[in-house]
């Protein structure tokens, strides 16, 4: 081993090799990272503006005068406002709850590997709500309803919501049972369990945190819908994105900066509690 | 830094490969792991070089390194003269064959042979004399059109030899390339790179785990354990002048006895073992007298004898038949144990019963104290 | 799984039944009827003549002139070129922005993964309409965008509305509604993907835009299929972007079928237009599907 190449290179040499060197670190990009925070950036900046200019003092949505909670107390004294929000859960908690209980009856059995006539039909049918572009489904559902006469209030809203609703709730519940241990049931089977036993004594509970993490996503598809909402709700049952939306037309204001934030707010939450729920156990 | 003194005399040439101080640290701060600390190795051209040691000793870092595909930490690797450590991989004139071969699932077996000439945008014509060529080589240019999720793993084995031999780079690095195939195929591969490495005059550098493949493929072996080169040399000197005592543990079975050294002439040093006998060893220099060392011996090294013959006296714990040979397992006074092989060779005398007091010689020349 | 009480054909399709029946009551059943209103004529009242008529797509295309002659009007094919156009732009401005970024969270370790992950999902599930408006705020008159823009003298006082109001506003709400259906996919198939096959290719003499091109890219193919058809699709169809961003007067498919179902009261156009919609989804979707059988043989051969 020779002196030379043993000791340190000179500093100044050290640094360009250090810098060439993490050019070719394997799978790199350069500006990669910026590109990655511009994205988030993009992603986040408009939620970001929103939130801020709630906060706004002025009545302008867009003169920043000061700091001020005022727009959330309006919001929130805000009569129309209240029973739209109120629309909005009762239909987001009704058709969650069905539609949780129908995609689990469905995801026990099209997320079993056993082929049979019409699974594929089955899954298509399954995913046609995510498939079908929401402004057909809209129009869709309010002719059927308006053709058949069918005027039931929130009802009407409840059932379409319950529609596109499914899918969402489904994708999480199956997900969790393909990757469950397929061999439990059986182990309960074996130690003198009925079907029915095994059901609810393995399977439901090892299942329960998929549901919940479907209930949750579907809650939030539901809460959030605007489209059909705008197109089937009748003027007793607006929900709050379509209250939200005839504001927005009458110009925008702090009030609505506020009434979003809150909706945003809650969607963020329940998401996050999904995100909690659906993530690979360690 | 080790066995240096030997290896400068076999030629001149410059090495293909040589690394300097080589060190790899993964992560930083508390999560550190230094994968090599300042391997120092060099390889020369048109050797079938093997890197062995165990999982984690650190063996495939330097290959990866060699490849470019692990950035060093501090140190130099020299390729044909040339330093290379900041040369992207596919600016190294040396090709891998990994060891779960990574052949491209989306190309063809031609395709995939193809790969590495097109990057380097040789003619049309040349790539595909090239390609024939090298499936010819490998005996696989039945297959051509084949995806690599059609072939058997023996045949993807070969497939990813000759892509990587395609480019003729400089160095072939192979990642334990026989690990995924059966037994039988193990066998037969090996012959196969022997005859490839001889055929194509390409330096081979062969990382494994397996010492029974590094011993009757390689010119020369670097064993490494924990970040570490232990020794360096033929599969002769590894097997019969083992450096150290993980070298000798670690190839072959052996028999590792403590003694006190009583004096020093040469290479020999006069030991006396700690059931009291007095033998001769070879010893690295370095070792003094009155130094504390352990002496490997290779039980078929150890001769039984009658009890009275022998130079240390023992009694037969175990017998283990193992077809050709039987292990027999001695105790000596001091409670320490001897392994000895003898052969099963039909007219040899019978091995004595359990329990009989036997006597042992060493051959002459077969003990060697270990570093620590 | 569940054996016994969803093994049997009888205890499937009891279990199944709710679900295909809600869906196939409540979504197919409509859809029908709504194709069936496409092929029948308005009447004054803003309902419909129960009797076939071709009339409402034969308006997609013509207008009838003073002397109640057929004349062609192009009109509402630009709605349909604006709304191809902008989808099919949103979608090749998304796939360069998400590809980047899917491929930059996969080389991170698992735990910075799922956060990342969670950040680029999060904008996605916040409501539709917020996320426009929002975009209001920054691409209006005196917005965040604007005010500099104007006070730079980058942008004179006679354009009253920035950007707002314009295609590029559009353009830009798709791309922020639907960078995380790119993003996601591509993900899950670059995460499938063996980093060796990188170093392979890399061991081989390509650069790393090389190995991107030859090796990621084609393997990756099947999630940027994927990505594509999750944004266009919806693309195509959306309404809350060129509704709010793209001003009255920059109709998107969706926007001309929700108007004939509110203040132009033409139902059965409506359903022409909602039907053509459709079948522009339907054949992405079966390009999709030849696309990616043809790709996913390829691969498993």
């Amino acid at each position: 081993m020779s002196a030379e190449t043993t000791s340190p290179p000179a500093p100044h040499l050290a640094k360009r090799s250090a810098r060439r060197r993490r050019a070719f670190q394997l799978g790199e990009f350069r500006g990669l990272t910026l590109w990655v925070g511009a994205v988030l950036v993009f992603l986040y900046f408009p939620i970001c503006v929103l939130v801020i200019y709630s906060f706004n003092e002025s009545r302008f949505a867009m003169n920043w005068t000061g700091f001020s909670t005022d727009w959330y107390g309006r919001a929130l004294a805000n009569r129309a406002a209240r029973t739209a929000a109120l629309n909005s859960v009762i239909v987001a908690t009704c058709a969650t709850a069905m539609a949780t209980v129908i995609a689990t009856a469905a995801a026990l059995v099209l997320a079993r590997r056993n082929q049979f006539r019409g699974k594929t039909a089955a899954i298509g049918l399954m995913s046609l709500p995510i498939l079908v572009p929401e402004i057909v489904t809209a129009i869709a559902t309010l002719i059927f309803f308006s053709t058949l006469g069918i005027r039931l209030g929130l009802g009407n809203l409840i059932i379409a919501h319950t529609v596109f609703s499914i899918p969402f709730a489904f994708m999480p519940i199956r997900a969790r049972l393909q990757g469950m241990d397929m061999s439990l049931e059986a182990a309960a089977r074996d130690l003198y369990a009925t079907p029915w036993q095994s059901f609810r004594l393995v399977t439901l509970p090892l299942l329960a945190p998929g549901i919940m993490a479907g209930a949750m996503l579907a809650f939030v598809i539901s809460l959030d819908d605007f489209i059909i909402s705008l197109m089937v709700a009748d003027a007793g049952s607006t929900t709050l994105p379509v209250y939200i939306f005839s504001m927005i037309r009458f110009g925008i204001t702090p009030e609505i900066n506020a009434i979003s934030t809150m909706l945003f707010a809650a969607s963020v939450s329940l998401v996050t509690v999904y995100w909690l729920l659906s993530r690979p156990r360690r | 830094m080790l066995d240096r003194h030997d290896e400068q005399g076999h030629d001149n040439a410059p090495p293909a490969i040589s690394f300097r101080d080589v060190v790899k640290i993964y992560g930083a701060g508390a999560a550190a792991f230094t994968a090599l600390h300042g391997a120092d190795l060099d390889i020369r051209d048109n050797e079938f070089f093997t890197l062995l040691g165990p999982s984690g000793s650190g063996k495939t870092t330097l290959l990866r390194l060699l490849a470019g595909f692990e950035v060093l930490t501090s140190g130099t690797i020299h390729l044909f003269g040339a330093e290379i450590r900041d040369l992207p991989p596919e600016r190294r004139p040396v090709n891998t064959v990994f060891q779960h071969y990574a052949l491209f699932p989306h190309l063809s077996v031609a395709e995939n042979v193809a790969f590495g000439l097109k990057r380097l945008r040789r003619p049309a014509a040349e790539i595909r004399s090239r390609v024939a060529e090298m499936l010819a080589l490998v005996h696989m240019e039945h297959l051509a059109d084949r995806q690599p999720g059609q072939l058997s793993g023996g045949q993807q084995q070969r497939v990813a030899l000759a892509r990587a031999l395609a480019p003729e780079p400089k160095v072939l690095l192979l990642d334990e390339p026989l690990s995924a195939l059966d037994l039988k195929l193990r066998q037969a591969m090996r012959e196969e790179l022997q005859r490839l490495q001889r055929e194509t005059g390409i330096t081979f550098v062969f990382v494994t785990h397996d010492q029974d493949e590094a011993l009757s493929m390689s010119d020369r072996i670097a064993v490494l354990s924990e970040g570490r080169i232990q020794q360096i040399g033929t599969p002769d000197d590894l097997y019969n002048r083992p450096y150290n005592r993980f070298v000798a543990d670690f190839i072959g079975d052996t028999n590792l006895l403590e003694a006190r050294v009583l004096r020093r002439s040469g290479d020999e040093v006069n030991l006396r073992l700690s059931g009291g006998v007095e033998v001769t060893a070879a010893a690295a220099p370095g070792i003094g007298e009155g130094a504390q060392v352990t002496v490997s011996v290779r039980p078929e090294n150890v001769v039984l004898t009658g009890a009275e013959a022998g130079s240390v006296r023992a009694r037969l714990v175990g017998k283990t038949f193992l077809g050709a040979s039987s292990l027999l397992t001695l105790a000596l006074d001091d409670a320490s144990r001897v392994t000895v092989r003898r052969d099963n060779r039909m007219g040899h005398p019978e091995d004595p019963e359990t329990g009989a007091e036997v006597g042992i010689v060493f051959a002459p020349g077969s003990l060697r104290v270990l570093l620590p | 799984m569940s054996a016994g009480l969803t093994e049997t054909p009888a205890g499937r399709w009891l279990a199944l039944g709710p679900a295909l029946l809600v869906i196939g009551v409540f979504m197919l059943v409509p859809l029908g009827i709504m194709v069936t209103i496409s092929f029948m004529e308005p009447n004054v009242y803003g309902g419909v003549h129960r009797q076939f008529s071709p009339s409402a797509y034969v308006q997609f295309l013509y207008q009838r002139d003073f002397d109640d002659n057929l004349v062609f009007n192009p009109g509402y094919l630009y709605i349909l070129g604006r709304s191809l156009g902008l989808a099919g732009l949103a979608t090749l401005i998304c796939f360069v922005a998400g590809f980047p970024v899917a491929w930059y969270i996969v080389r991170r370790p698992p735990h910075q993964r799922n956060v990342l992950i969670f950040l680029v999902t999060i904008p996605f599930w916040t409501n539709l309409l917020i996320r426009a408006y929002a975009w209001i705020i920054i691409l209006g008159r005196d917005g965040v965008i604007d005010t500099p823009l104007r006070w730079l003298g980058v942008m004179g006082p006679e354009a009253s509305n920035g950007i707002l109001y314009t295609n590029w506003a559009i353009l830009i709400g798709l791309v922020y509604t639907y960078l995380p259906l790119m993003i996601l996919p591509i993900y899950a198939s670059l995460e499938r993907l063996d980093f060796r096959l990188f170093e392979a290719a890399s061991d081989l003499y390509s650069n790393k835009w090389a190995s991107m091109r030859h090796v990621v890219i084609p393997l990756a193919l099947p999630g940027i299929f994927a990505g594509v058809i999750l944004v266009f699709v919806p693309a195509l169809g959306d309404f809350i972007s060129a509704q709010l961003l793209g001003g009255s007067r920059r109709l998107m498919l969706g926007n001309l079928v929700q108007l004939q179902f509110s203040t132009a009261r033409n139902w059965p156009f409506g359903a022409a237009v909602a039907v053509i919609l459709l079948l522009f989804v339907v054949a992405s979707m079966a390009a999709y599907l030849r696309l990616n059988r043809k790709t996913g043989l390829e691969l498993s051969k």
